[in-house]
């Protein structure tokens, strides 16, 4: 699979998990509100308050890893192959140190 | 101190509404604008040009910028109309404002990221670079608007606190809140805004959480001491006094029509878009993630604390207010339970909201205004006539701020997420997908906004009373079934005409022209290497926006 493609397969893939799981009001009207009490509030108020941002966080590292690690390899790669070392920088502006 | 008097009034409701004794408040609020200030006039020497003007010549740090981000976005509503709507709507409102949270992750996974490397200073210039000149004034003329309307919002906010605090009229009061929020703008620039407005998070989060430690603890609180998730023990007698604060209440249409609103919408905010564009590179514009997560879910739990402990207060005492009053719960329970001073600080907090957030909608409108109108007519000007030209943009638009809130619209209680709605319909699409795609095209993109940003407008209740989009209430107010029509329009507009426009020969539309910058924002060599030319996502899109569609046109 191409870089871009699988760069475009892993934004998109993180954007609906996130959206996924922040979204839970959409689940919980569906499926209903777990009958589970966390930390003395019902499962689906300690989702929202807390359960949430902490899975979008872990979500969001694990793109974070996937995209700075292999994707920006592959595309490092690609621009040695084809000697133009730095493009991505051409447009851009004084204090870059762009990856 | 001639002017300050204390505001207590005749006893309307059982319990401390006003500020009694107005000296350390108001101390700690004249504090605070010196602070701000000071970094304001510090901030300065650095600004050398428009780059360093409008985007702190790109030199933010990841932590700086969470926490500046977060205070931008969370603005003085998370103080006042958060917890006012938490206490009136309940689950349902939190359900909403947790979406708030994915509109940055989102910015910077669908576009944040390929904008600042590719040096954009607002998504109006992008816009200029990918669709031509035309689209890009319609962007930075639907930036203007969508900011003036946001910003609208926040100096009423300020100006009514201001009326509270020193029992000015409204119109005084409303004037020197833009004569300071205008200069303090006008100094610092990004830079200065950007590091004043980490401070400013950090002193509303410490002027909501350490308050509510104190209010937890004797409301009998075991977990007093960490009040976003401290507050458990109180549930049971939550659930005997009010019975329904728990359930979900609207249905799944309901909170889907608030996921396309309050996470689509803010994502084409250029006022949040522009802080990743300060970033000193894309990974810290990535990292910067992270740290807004952390610290807007810290800020968001205790304002939950803070609105259930307002619901559980006025159950467990009996009180009643009345519902123009919600907005003030915050005040009343500090009053109630901490007295003035502390008080003062929490409102020493909203103010420090409310300035982040108008400070970040001014600079959005400078940019538009002295960077991407004057790029966009080809204007021959200094770069010093730049930036000259965006210190009488902050002016010009603090004024016409200042003018309309004299006299209010109507709909003003809900202007921001009318904003929002507009922003979803007609700004998030063109560059997202715009960004994504070498299909679309400059055809498709005014289309799209034209219809988007038309759509909101004629379905809201507040323009042309007589046409509706079926919500009613609540639903109807929040403009949510309008953008349940709007978004799926603008998308189909997007792709239909996008992909029509290019087999028409006369209209010269060329998908490998757009090639070079499209790998240039992704980071990809020239190489003559074709990315992101296929249809097939496209039409994919468009045929899912067809159900939604289907959906949002049925009765409510």
């Amino acid at each position: 699979m191409q870089t871009h493609t699988k760069e475009a397969l892993a934004s998109l893939t993180a954007a609906l998990a996130l959206i996924g799981v922040i979204h839970s009001g959409i689940w919980f009207t569906m499926f209903g509100t777990p009958d589970l009490m966390v930390l003395g509030f019902p499962f689906h108020y300690f989702w929202l308050v807390a359960g949430g941002p902490v899975a979008m966080f872990v979500l969001y590292w694990i793109y974070y890893q996937y995209i700075t690690s292999s994707i920006m390899e592959e595309k490092e790669q690609l621009k040695a192959s084809t000697g133009s070392v730095g493009a991505a920088d051409d447009i851009g502006v004084a204090g870059d140190d762009d990856d | 101190m001639m002017m300050i008097k204390p505001l207590q009034q005749a006893g309307e409701y059982p319990f401390q509404e006003t500020f009694t004794d107005l000296v350390i408040p108001i101390g700690i609020i004249v504090v605070m604008f010196l602070v701000f200030y000071g970094i304001s006039y510090y901030m300065k020497s650095n600004i050398q040009g428009s780059d360093d003007y409008m985007v702190a010549g790109r030199t933010i740090g990841s932590f700086v910028n969470g926490s500046a981000i977060s205070a931008t976005w969370e603005s003085l509503a998370t103080f006042m109309g958060v917890v006012a709507l938490m206490v009136q709507v309940q689950m349902p409102f939190l359900a909403v404002w947790t979406n708030f949270l994915l509109s940055i992750p989102l910015i910077v996974i669908l576009y944040g990221q390929t904008l600042r490397r590719l040096g954009s200073y607002t998504p109006a210039t992008f816009c200029k670079d990918r669709y031509g000149n035309t689209m890009s004034v319609v962007m930075a003329l639907l930036i203007v608007f969508v900011m003036l309307m946001y910003a609208l919002g926040q100096f009423i906010g300020l100006a009514q606190i201001a009326e509270i605090l020193f029992g000015w009229d409204y119109t005084l009061s409303l004037f020197v809140i833009a004569v300071l929020v205008t200069g303090y703008v006008v100094i610092a620039g990004m830079w200065g805004v950007s590091y004043n407005s980490a401070l400013q998070f950090w002193i509303m989060l410490t002027a909501a959480f350490i308050p509510m430690m104190f209010v937890l603890n004797q409301l009998g609180s075991s977990g007093w001491f960490f009040p976003p998730l401290g507050y458990g023990d109180l549930v049971p007698e939550m659930q005997q006094t009010n019975p329904g604060f728990f359930d979900m209440t609207f249905d799944t249409r309901w909170y889907f029509a608030m996921f396309l609103a309050m996470a689509l919408g803010p994502i084409g905010m250029p006022h949040l878009a522009q802080r990743i564009f300060t970033s000193r590179s894309v990974e810290s514009g990535r990292k910067t993630v992270f740290w807004f997560v952390l610290v807007t879910g810290l800020m968001f739990a205790t304002i939950y604390s803070v609105a259930f402990a307002g619901v559980y207060w006025l159950g467990q005492e009996g009180f009643e207010i009345a519902e123009a009053d919600f907005d003030k719960m915050i005040f009343y329970l500090n009053f109630a339970f901490s007295g003035n001073s502390i008080t003062g600080y929490v409102v020493a907090g909203a103010i420090a909201g409310g300035l982040s957030t108008v400070s970040g909608h001014m600079l959005a409108i400078s940019a538009a205004v002295a960077n991407d109108v004057i790029e966009a007519f080809e204007l021959d000007v200094t770069e010093d006539r730049k930036t000259q030209f965006g210190y009488a943009a902050i002016i010009a638009s603090g004024l016409i701020v200042a003018l309309i809130a004299l006299n209010p619209p109507a709909f003003l209680v809900v202007s921001i997420l009318w904003a929002f709605a507009i922003s979803a319909a007609a700004i998030t699409p063109v560059i997202v997908l715009g960004v994504w795609s070498a299909r679309v095209n400059r055809y498709g993109a005014l289309a799209s906004s034209a219809v988007g940003f038309l759509t909101v407008l004629v379905l809201s209740p507040h323009a042309f009373g007589s046409i509706g989009a079926g919500g009613e209430g609540l639903t109807a107010a929040l403009g949510i079934d309008a953008i349940m029509i709007a978004f799926p329009l603008s998308i189909l507009t997007f792709v239909v005409v996008s992909l029509i426009a290019e087999r028409v020969g006369s209209l010269n539309v060329d998908p490998e022209s757009n090639r070079n910058l499209i790998n240039e924002m992704h980071g990809y060599p020239d190489d003559d290497v074709e990315r992101f030319t296929s249809a097939v996502p496209l039409i994919i899109l468009a045929v899912l926006m067809l159900p939604i569609l289907w959906w949002g046109i049925q009765p409510w």
